[in-house]
Order: C-alpha cells, then sequence, then structure tokens
C-alpha cells in the first residue's frame, strides 16, 4: 500500500517549481519506478508528489555543436532510441540497455536514476563516466555542476528541496572506445554488483594517449579512478600493465559486502573486468 | 479527484484517490482483474499493461500519471469475440501453465510486436526479460511468439478452432 499524498501534474517548469518552493513535504516523481517502491517500503512519505515528467521541456534531447542536452524527464527507452546519444553518447545508450526491463525503461527516467543516487545506478554511472554536467533549477536561478559532485552519499544529492534537476549536459564524446560494463547476477532486473564506464584513446603508436575510468557499487558514489589513467598514458597494453591495472583499482576501490556480492567479490571483479575491456580494447587497435 | 483516459478504447472517467496505481483501479475500481498484482516493486512484470502502446508496469504508475493517456489491459485485447492473436499462440503452443504471469506475458509480447512484427528468438527473450514466469521455463511461450513472427497466424485459414 502507498501512503497516502496529494498528486500534482504542473504542465511548464515554473509551474512545478512555484510547488516546490513551499515547505509542504513534497516529493518528485518522474518514472515512479523507485518512488513508488521507497514510499511502500515507508522510505520516503510525502505528502505531495509533484510529476514532472509530462513537462514538454523535459523530456527532450537535443544538441549542440559542442554537446548534447538530455532533458531529466527523457526515458531510458528514449535515450536508447536516440540517434544523437548512440552517436555522441554511446556510453549512455549502452548503459540504459541495462537497465531493469523493458517495462522499467519505458517509465523510468534519467533524471529519476540520477536523483535516487544509487551508487550502483547504471545511468548515474554512464552520466559521471562522461563527465556530464548537471543543471538545477529553481524560483531563484539555475546551478550547474559536474554529476560527480552532484552525488554526494548513496541516496545522497546536493540537490534542494525547492530544486528540480531540469537536464544534463554531456560533451560530445570523442573517444577511440568507449565501453559501459555491469555485473549483475542476471541481465535483466538486476542491480549491479559492479559497473563502469572504461574510455579510451589511443595514440598514432597504438599507445594509449588518454583514459577516464569510472566505477560503480565500489564506493559511496561512483568514482573515477584517476591513479589508474595516469598510468595508462603513453602505454600499450602488455601483461604488466594488466597487473598494474588490477593493482591499481584494488587500491581505489571501497566497496561494501551486502546481499548482492562481498565487497572481496566487487573488488576482485571491478579489477578484474577493467583489465579485460582495456586489453580488449588494445586488440582492437591491434595490439 | 478525477482522472479521464481511453481504456480499452473507450473513453472512461474514473473517481479516485491520488494515491491510487493504475493496477488498484483496474482492479479495485473497475473490476479488471486480468491484470495481476504481484511484487508491487517493477520485478515481476504480472501487472504489465499497454501505456500508449508501450509496456508498463502499473503497480509503479499513478493513477495520475494515464489521464490523457490510452491504456490496454488483457481485457482489451480481444476484438468481435475473437482472442488476439497472441492469445491464441498462447494457448496453442501450451505457454500457459499456472496462468498467473499470462496476462502480463501476453502484454509484453504484444508490445513487442506492435513495434516490431517480426522479432528474432534475442528479441522475444529481451521482451519478456521483465515478466517472470516459474512454471514453463519460458521455452513454449518463446515459441508461441516466434510461431507468430513465423507468420502461422497471417493466413486465417491457418487459424485452428
Amino acid at each position: 500500500m502507498l501512503t497516502k499524498f496529494k498528486y500534482i501534474r504542473p504542465k511548464t517548469i515554473d509551474e512545478a517549481l512555484e510547488i516546490l518552493n513551499t515547505p509542504e513535504n513534497t516529493a518528485i516523481i518522474s518514472g515512479g519506478t523507485d518512488l513508488l517502491v521507497q514510499n511502500r517500503a515507508r522510505l520516503v512519505e510525502p505528502n505531495t508528489v509533484v510529476d514532472v515528467k509530462e513537462i514538454p521541456e523535459l523530456k527532450q534531447i537535443r544538441e549542440t555543436d559542442t554537446d548534447i542536452l538530455l532533458g531529466s524527464a527523457v526515458t531510458f527507452s528514449m535515450i536508447i532510441e536516440s540517434d544523437i546519444v548512440r552517436k555522441h553518447a554511446n556510453v549512455l545508450t549502452q548503459a540504459a540497455q541495462c537497465v531493469g526491463s523493458p517495462q522499467i525503461r519505458n517509465q523510468g527516467t534519467i533524471g529519476g536514476n540520477a536523483q535516487t543516487a544509487s551508487p550502483a545506478g547504471d545511468g548515474l554511472v554512464a552520466l559521471c563516466g562522461m563527465d556530464a554536467e548537471v543543471e538545477l533549477v529553481s524560483l531563484s536561478g539555475v546551478r550547474r555542476m559536474p554529476v560527480k559532485q552532484y552525488v554526494v552519499g548513496p541516496g545522497k544529492t546536493v540537490k534542494q528541496h525547492n530544486e528540480l534537476i531540469k537536464g544534463f549536459i554531456i560533451r560530445k564524446q570523442e573517444w577511440d572506445f568507449s565501453r559501459f560494463f555491469k555485473v549483475g547476477r542476471r541481465k535483466a532486473l538486476a542491480i549491479s554488483i559492479v559497473n563502469g564506464v572504461i574510455n579510451l584513446s589511443f595514440d598514432d603508436e597504438k599507445n594509449i594517449s588518454s583514459a577516464r575510468i569510472t566505477l560503480g557499487a565500489v564506493a559511496p558514489t561512483p568514482v573515477q579512478i584517476a591513479d589508474l589513467e595516469k598510468e595508462l598514458i603513453g602505454k600499450r597494453y602488455s601483461d604488466e600493465l594488466g597487473t598494474l591495472i588490477r593493482e591499481k583499482v584494488l587500491a581505489a576501490v571501497a566497496p561494501i559486502s551486502d546481499i548482492r556480492g562481498s565487497k572481496e567479490y566487487r573488488s576482485y571483479i571491478a579489477a578484474v573486468r577493467c583489465d579485460g575491456i582495456i586489453k580488449e580494447a588494445a586488440s582492437m587497435r591491434g595490439c | 479527484m478525477d482522472v479521464a483516459f481511453k481504456l480499452n478504447g473507450k473513453n472512461v472517467t474514473v473517481e479516485v484517490e491520488p494515491h491510487w496505481t493504475l493496477l488498484d483501479v483496474l482492479r479495485d475500481k473497475l473490476g479488471l482483474t486480468g491484470t495481476k498484482k504481484g511484487c508491487e516493486a517493477g520485478e515481476c512484470g504480472a501487472c504489465t499493461v499497454l501505456i500508449n502502446n508501450e509496456s508498463a508496469n502499473s503497480c509503479l504508475t499513478l493513477i495520475g500519471q494515464v489521464d490523457g493517456k490510452e491504456v490496454t489491459t488483457i481485457e482489451g485485447l480481444m476484438k468481435d469475440g475473437e482472442l488476439d492473436v497472441v492469445q491464441r499462440a498462447f494457448a496453442e503452443k501450451g505457454a500457459v501453465h499456472c496462468g498467473y504471469c499470462s496476462p502480463g506475458m501476453i502484454m509484453s509480447v504484444k508490445a513487442l510486436l506492435l513495434k516490431n512484427p517480426r522479432p528474432t528468438r534475442d528479441e522475444i527473450k529481451e521482451a519478456i526479460s521483465g515478466n517472470l514466469c516459474r512454471c514453463t521455463g519460458y521455452e513454449q511461450i518463446i515459441e508461441a511468439v516466434e510461431s507468430i513472427a513465423e507468420g502461422v497466424y497471417d493466413n486465417e485459414e491457418c487459424k485452428q478452432d
């Protein structure tokens, strides 16, 4: 059973912000795939639910010369079908395909995934892995920051009660190799035991020229493995580098044990997957 | 509050409490008990319906969210006293054992076929990945959808009584 609450469906962002700008206990609903589950578990008990899913501005995927602008109420199914996203932010296409089930992908939204701020959120880790920014709006104005700074802990973000996630700004990605990976108990409806994004570029000598490695579910928030990124620059894949990759990942992660996996398993599988994917990327470049 | 939407092709207006889900309203208010209540967490797919021709878990949909939309339930598939092609295929291939997952499973298949009338085996498996079945092992369900994809039901003469 859901708790009793009022339901309001504003038609515009301004209308939504007026409603959110009250001391009342409001909750924003978009897809509902997290909020209603949390409410049934009595983790969230709002007096008023504000439905932002039908606000046209929040449902758009647009591009500029340099960026993709993704509205917060864009569903995972819309992401999968978007040519713009597939071409310029392929990691997000890959991540969206791993989310839940067809039903969940039809309902769940990227903004909701970021707001739930699960350390294992597939959409959230993809956004962090692409250095995406989030745009928050309130009656007092607009704030923009990296998604990595937006998330501060499991279920915790810097979003204030009167703010709404308008959308995400993703710089068009130009990596030679981009991979989202997910380790789960099964393919559908699995919450990630570990997930991550591996972005690599190579120089003419087939050495790694730049790298962005981001892992989820191995710390309270998605983490960038900067130590490993530095080590990779200017190197070609070799068995020695493989050993180093595993060591660097093991040193950087701090997972917990829960019903999905132990911290030892999480650390191990994160290290092995990073190594395996970087090796695969190198072999695709003919190394 | 009042919510107006199109249900199985007919315009309906229902007086509801805002915290009711689409599933609650279908089963308890409108008596359409074909849509099943399972896990209420989006894991089992027993409550799957179509909203604007896309599959959705009705347990995770507030009734207010379907205002102005088109909802199709298992009861809406039959046309002029004839079962829908998906229902026929399930019956003929023995894709129904206990039957609890069948309405949701059939709605997920319907959503697939509306977009993709000739799905591959992998596409079929993907489409029903949000629907749990604990009886069939899925094989007969996949076979039923494959028989539709193979065009078994395209010619009306092939239809079995």
